[in-house]
């Protein structure tokens, strides 16, 4: 049997847009687990309360700037 | 919190929670912030190779330009990634520590987020201490490496390294060693009395 060249229409390719999207669910889904971790650590086993709120909340803030402004450039 | 993990005997007062020296958490401060900025150093890098090269009309900064939005998300995913990086760092720092109480010391070593060492041992049972300050910066900054020997059958030593002022820290212990054995041998007198 001969086989059949390999040419690009052969293969169904994921547009860019959607492997974005793809790549921006990975992110928000491993910043959460890594968030949930970490303010786990913080406020079980950390010295002072505030200093661990303080902490998970700045860790949560800014992660969620990122995240929030990597989905404004998909989306526009 | 710590102290409740740590579960304090009656009477067990905390005189001193010591992490390690300051400039630990500035290393990692600048090798994070490298690492964040080193995809814009090599963006320019690259750039500058292109625009020197003769195939200049080929591959040009429009090239670049045609997917701004693609790049600008891709650093941001590293910038997110080196984010989470730093705040493993911070939690290393935070809690890795050790609790000097009148009775004991509880040293504790975080490495990651899911190994966790917990070891102490009671100041009667303090033999000896050594420090070493090794280094220009930990001369000039007076950090170093403390460790503590102790009595008993596995001859255990607790041994951290960068650790702030360890002369004080060491004159400390020693204190808080000797003020102890004066309450222990005094309740053992009154016990034989």
């Amino acid at each position: 049997m001969p086989a059949s060249p390999l040419t690009p229409t052969n293969i169904n390719f994921i547009s860019l847009d959607q492997f974005l999207s793809l790549v921006f669910l990975f992110l928000v889904l491993f910043f959460m687990i890594h968030s949930a971790i970490v303010a786990y650590h913080w406020l079980t086993y950390g010295s002072s309360k505030s200093h661990a709120f303080l902490g998970t909340v700045a860790h949560i803030g800014v992660g969620v700037v990122i995240l929030l402004t990597m989905g404004s450039i998909i989306l526009f | 919190m710590l102290v409740e993990q740590i579960k304090l005997e009656p009477d067990e007062n905390v005189i001193r929670i010591v992490r390690k020296h300051w400039f630990v958490l500035f290393m990692y401060i600048v090798g994070d912030v490298l690492l964040t900025l080193l995809p814009i150093i090599g963006y320019f890098v690259i750039t500058k190779i292109i625009s020197g090269l003769p195939v200049n009309d080929f591959v040009s900064m429009n090239t670049f330009s045609e997917f701004t939005g693609t790049i600008w998300f891709f650093y941001l995913a590293w910038v997110l990634l080196m984010w989470m990086h730093f705040t493993n760092h911070i939690t290393d720092y935070y809690l890795d520590l050790w609790v000097i109480t009148d009775r004991r010391i509880v040293a504790i070593d975080q490495r990651g987020f899911f190994r966790r060492f917990l070891s102490s041992f009671r100041l009667e049972r303090l033999q000896d201490m050594n420090i070493e300050v090794s280094g220009v910066i930990p001369t000039l900054l007076n950090y170093g490496t403390i460790e503590a020997q102790t009595a008993g059958g596995s001859n255990e030593e607790f041994k951290t390294a960068n650790m702030p002022d360890p002369r004080g820290l060491k004159a400390l212990i020693i204190r808080q060693a000797d003020e102890r054995q004066k309450v222990t041998q005094y309740r053992h007198d009154q016990a034989g009395l």
